[in-house]
């Protein structure tokens, strides 16, 4: 009677790792991002910035992507990552994600922003300040998405 | 039989949480680009004074002398920078051609002058002061009358 529970149980447990795997393997295709407008970064605060923004009313470009996804999913945006330019540690710094009907979320709030199934447009900029005079350069950042089905 | 049901229990439970929903983190490259050019700014200038070589007959004029003042202007710079200075340049007052004329720029950080030619070298950062001193001799007594002149601070990033 003994081993034949304990067959069963493993049973159930490949069957579950099985599953899982799958349920992995889902995962990862759940969403597919692609770049429509790439972002421009500009230097705020006159002729010797301390930041560097995206936004469009200081003469920079937001990033424009799509979200394909294949089930409702809420998403989270990280802090801006320097990929690249002189580094330094910023004193602030502030990525926004935007949807067309007003949704939105962004890299301090705790709240996640939901996407239905399907495509969805949304607008990132981003803000890194420095605190003090940015070093000539070539400045480059990324940004990190978190999904959660 | 409470030991076999406690081992299936245990059995699902393994299962159950090996089954539970995975946070998904997708790594996307979304980049954006950006370039700071090197750049300076001069604060607001404090217009300096001249002063005369001696009170009778003066030949003379000079911000280093007695009743002179040094002008003053700061300056900003995101990069190691390079500050020359011109000759001094008359705007008002009886007009003549100096014997010797030159203007110096004076700071914490070295100076230059508009004879020599060797720029002063900035460091990026704070406002810096500068402290701008001129000179033109006319060589015989100048006429009376209100001079004026100015000199052209020029800073390259």
């Amino acid at each position: 009677m003994f081993p034949r529970l304990v067959l069963i149980s493993i049973f159930i447990l490949t069957i579950s790792v099985v599953l899982t795997r799958n349920a992995y393997a889902q995962t990862t295709e759940t969403c597919i991002f692609s770049q429509t407008v790439s972002g421009e970064l500009v230097g705020d605060g006159g002729t010797l910035p301390t930041q560097l923004v995206s936004f469009s009313t200081a003469g920079g470009s937001p990033t424009q992507i799509s979200v394909h996804c294949e089930e409702p999913v809420n998403l989270s945006v990280s802090e801006p990552i320097q990929i690249a330019g002189p580094a330094f540690q910023p004193v602030s710094s502030l990525v926004t994600v935007e949807t067309a009907n007003g949704g939105s979320t962004n890299s301090r709030s705790g709240s996640p922003l939901s996407l239905p199934v399907g495509t969805t447009p949304v607008v990132i900029n981003l803000f890194v300040d420095k605190g003090s005079l940015l070093a000539p350069g070539n400045y480059r950042y990324g940004i990190k998405f978190t999904i959660v089905p | 039989m409470i030991r076999r049901s406690l081992l299936t229990a245990v059995l699902i439970l393994v299962g159950s949480v090996a089954l539970a929903p995975k946070t998904m983190a997708q790594t996307v490259d979304v980049p954006f680009t950006g370039t700071v050019t090197g750049a300076c700014n001069f604060g607001q200038v404090t217009p300096g004074s001249l002063g005369v070589n001696q009170p009778s007959n003066p030949t003379t004029l000079a911000s280093n002398y007695s009743e002179g003042v040094f002008g003053q202007v700061s300056v900003t710079c995101n990069a190691p920078s390079q500050l020359t200075v011109s000759q001094p340049v008359q705007t008002g007052g009886p007009n003549f051609t100096p014997i010797f004329s030159d203007a110096m720029v004076n700071s914490l950080f070295g100076s230059t002058n508009a004879t020599d030619g060797s720029p002063l070298m900035l460091p990026p950062g704070s406002p810096m002061m500068l402290n701008v001193d001129m000179i033109a001799d006319k060589g015989s007594p100048l006429t009376p009358g209100t001079y004026d002149y100015k000199v052209t601070l020029t800073v390259t990033p």
